[in-house]
């Protein structure tokens, strides 16, 4: 929770963090482009993604491999900054896109609504925000009704994750694309090209951009309304913003890259026990960790059965799953 | 002193078994076991009649004794719907002594985990073992994967208590953990995927006679388990002291109530998978509907298990022709909001 005395050495440790993070996130998708079925060093495929001359192996560079690995970055900051937001809107640390089923909301409206209309390529991102929206609106409600607990929150919202999902695999049943299933459920960005690149990379900017310049307000959203009003805030309208930025940003990403789960989960609580309770730091380890979980699970994913690929959402699903258990226990103790 | 179990979600039915005359109670709560007993049969004869072959009920019956249709009655629809009904049956059951061993209304097998352990201790027996031994290998991996999570579960209970909505949050994850690693051996043995997808989501499709004739043993060597545990269920309601003075161990009652928790979703997963919520939603619609006394709660349980199973199985074939959804996506999505409105409820009454 931020406090406004932060020690200097702290200060270093975080600008530590975040640089280091953001470097290491460039290295490993540098890494991943040599990562794949086709046999490539990676010094070749440095070498083609430097060169200009049109080759077989630059485009498979190029085309293939560079798209996902940013997407995978873009698609990790997104979820990163979703999960940090969530958990402040709703001071409920067990907060994420995934546990409180936005996710599986974007997921289910987009896919009813490519179902509905095939043609609809990039604008299924709309479908995806209007999904992503209106489970986010319950589950604010929810939290601002104030009966509810922070375990009960989190629950309510994993049980809407479950029903969703479970409605998701219904719906491509009904209509004979059970091989979208494995997408669907666990997120994966296995295929992903530059049109992704493009639907994604505009949210995930503007969404980060409001959230860095508006960090001063949406810390103060972890006090309680009145004492953020006494601060000169108008916490009503704070919240709000916040709310739609975690609903872009979650919504975009899972139109390109579907539900990858447990990313907005742990991020923003490995970047609180990096950086320490300042709010903006928080916000820039999450921008530069985010990418770098991601990247490294999409690695992970190529490798653990290569050269069968798994979805990234497996990945992400294993690490993260025991995360949430260990958060579930101490959310009870403290 | 309330005969009612604390485990029981509403201040339940004003019919206190106690209070009210006997034979009053006892006659409204026979009618309600002979109405689902009803109820069951109709839609098994519906379920059977239902499909690419429309029957109707007399035909279907005539089928059973070996009539015109008896091959799909007796080697297609009826063993899809005894798996049905004995594995709805077994997940209710299971739910009962779970929700009583935990007092925690919310501890059943689907939700904390149970199931989805169990289909993954099914999943590694498979791929891991040669086909020749399946036979053995996949109900032991069923049973030690229901064990493990149940005896983590437990562990966790211990440190963050078991009561409210922490232990099934708390199993939640250990499901989300066990589903995610299933999906991982669905994508690296894609041979077994169609195998993995029922262990995931659940579902009775393609049952053959043997089907439920495995069931049909492992469920007959449940009962005596299941007889004990509800002979203790309606003492295991009070509180440990009160227990302790009527001389009852209640730390051992709570271990045979596990024990056969774990054995009957165990068994009920090596068939149809985990279908979700319905060892939740019977055992609360039983006690809403006959209360929380362990002769009527039992019997009311299983008969709503097997029906709900049977209805959910139906609706999925209805709802997508000609393609079926699976009985526990169906049972996922109808008993899903159920769990919500407990929460919210629990919530208002707080708050």
């Amino acid at each position: 929770m931020p406090r406004t005395v932060h020690d200097r050495p702290r200060h270093v440790g975080a600008v530590a963090v975040i640089v280091g993070g953001a470097l290491a996130s460039v290295v490993v998708g540098l890494l991943s482009l040599g990562i794949g079925p086709t046999g490539i060093s990676w010094s070749d495929s440095l070498t083609a993604l430097l060169s200009d001359e049109p080759s077989r192996l630059r485009s498979l560079v190029i085309d293939v491999r560079l798209p996902r690995a940013v997407l995978a970055a873009l698609v990790g900051a997104s979820l990163a900054v979703a999960g940090l937001l969530a958990q402040a809107l709703t001071r409920n640390p067990l907060a994420s896109p995934q546990t409180f089923g936005i996710n599986a909301g974007a997921a289910v409206a987009i896919v009813l609504a490519t179902i509905a209309f095939p043609s609809l390529g990039a604008l299924g991102t709309v479908a995806a925000l209007i999904g992503a929206g209106t489970v986010g609106a319950l589950m604010w409600f929810l939290s601002t009704t104030g009966a509810v607990t922070v375990v009960g929150l989190a629950l309510a919202g994993m049980t809407v994750q479950i029903v969703l999902s479970a409605l998701v695999q219904a719906i491509l049943i009904m209509n004979n694309s059970t091989q979208d299933i494995v997408f669907w459920l666990a997120g994966s960005v296995t295929g992903a090209d530059w049109s992704d690149v493009a639907v994604l990379a505009p949210a995930t900017a503007a969404g980060c951009a409001v959230a860095l310049l508006g960090a001063r307000s949406f810390a103060l959203l972890t006090l309680d309304a009145f004492t953020a009003a006494s601060l000169g805030q108008h916490p009503a309208r704070v919240a709000g913003a916040a709310a739609v930025i975690v609903v872009v940003l979650a919504g975009a990403a899972v139109a390109v890259a579907g539900p990858i789960g447990f990313i907005g989960l742990i991020v923003p609580h490995i970047a609180r026990r990096l950086v320490g309770a300042r709010f903006l730091t928080q916000l820039l380890a999450c921008i530069a960790l985010g990418p770098l979980l991601l990247l490294a699970a999409d690695v992970l994913a190529r490798l653990v059965a290569f050269p069968t690929e798994t979805p990234a959402g497996i990945v992400t699903a294993l690490l993260g799953a025991p995360v949430f258990l260990i958060l579930a226990i101490r959310a009870r103790r403290a | 002193m309330s005969t009612t179990a604390p485990a029981t979600p509403t201040p339940v039915v004003s019919t206190d078994p106690v209070r009210s005359a006997p034979s009053d109670g006892a006659t409204r709560r026979a009618v309600v076991i002979a109405v689902l007993v009803v109820a069951l049969v109709g839609l098994t004869l519906a379920s059977a009649g239902f499909g690419a072959v429309a029957l109707s009920p007399t035909t279907v019956l005539d089928g059973l004794l070996g009539g015109a249709q008896s091959f799909i009655v007796q080697q297609y629809r009826m063993p899809r719907i005894g798996v049905a009904v004995l594995a709805g049956a077994m997940l209710a059951l299971a739910g009962v002594f779970l929700q009583s061993a935990v007092r925690n209304v919310l501890a059943s097998p689907d939700v904390v985990g149970v199931t989805k352990g169990a289909g993954l201790g099914a999943m590694v027996a498979t791929v891991l073992t040669p086909p020749a031994v399946l036979w053995l290998a996949v109900p032991l991996g069923v049973v030690a994967g229901a064990a493990l999570v149940t005896v983590l579960l437990l562990g966790i209970a211990k440190i963050v208590g078991s009561r409210g909505a922490t232990l099934a949050l708390v199993g939640i994850a250990i499901a989300a953990l066990a589903g995610a690693a299933i999906q991982y051996l669905m994508v690296v043995y894609p041979s077994y995927a169609d195998q993995a997808m029922v262990w995931l989501a659940g579902s009775v499709y393609g049952s053959t006679p043997n089907d439920v004739v495995f069931l049909a043993i492992w469920a007959t060597c449940c009962v005596p388990l299941i007889i004990v545990c509800a002979s203790r269920l309606d003492l295991a309601a009070f509180d440990d002291d009160t227990q302790g003075s009527l001389g009852v161990a209640p730390a051992s009652n709570r271990a045979l109530f596990v024990v056969t928790a774990v054995v009957l979703s165990a068994g009920a997963v090596v068939a149809v998978g985990g279908i979700g919520f319905l060892g939740l939603l019977a055992p609360h619609l039983a006690r809403l509907l006959v209360g929380a006394r362990a002769r009527w709660l039992v019997p009311a349980a299983a008969l709503l298990g097997a029906a709900l199973l049977v209805l959910a199985d139906l609706t999925g074939r209805i709802i997508a022709l000609p393609n079926e959804i699976p009985a526990g996506i169906v049972a996922a999505i109808a008993g899903g909001p159920y769990l919500l409105f407990l929460l919210l409820r629990e919530a208002r009454r707080h708050g």
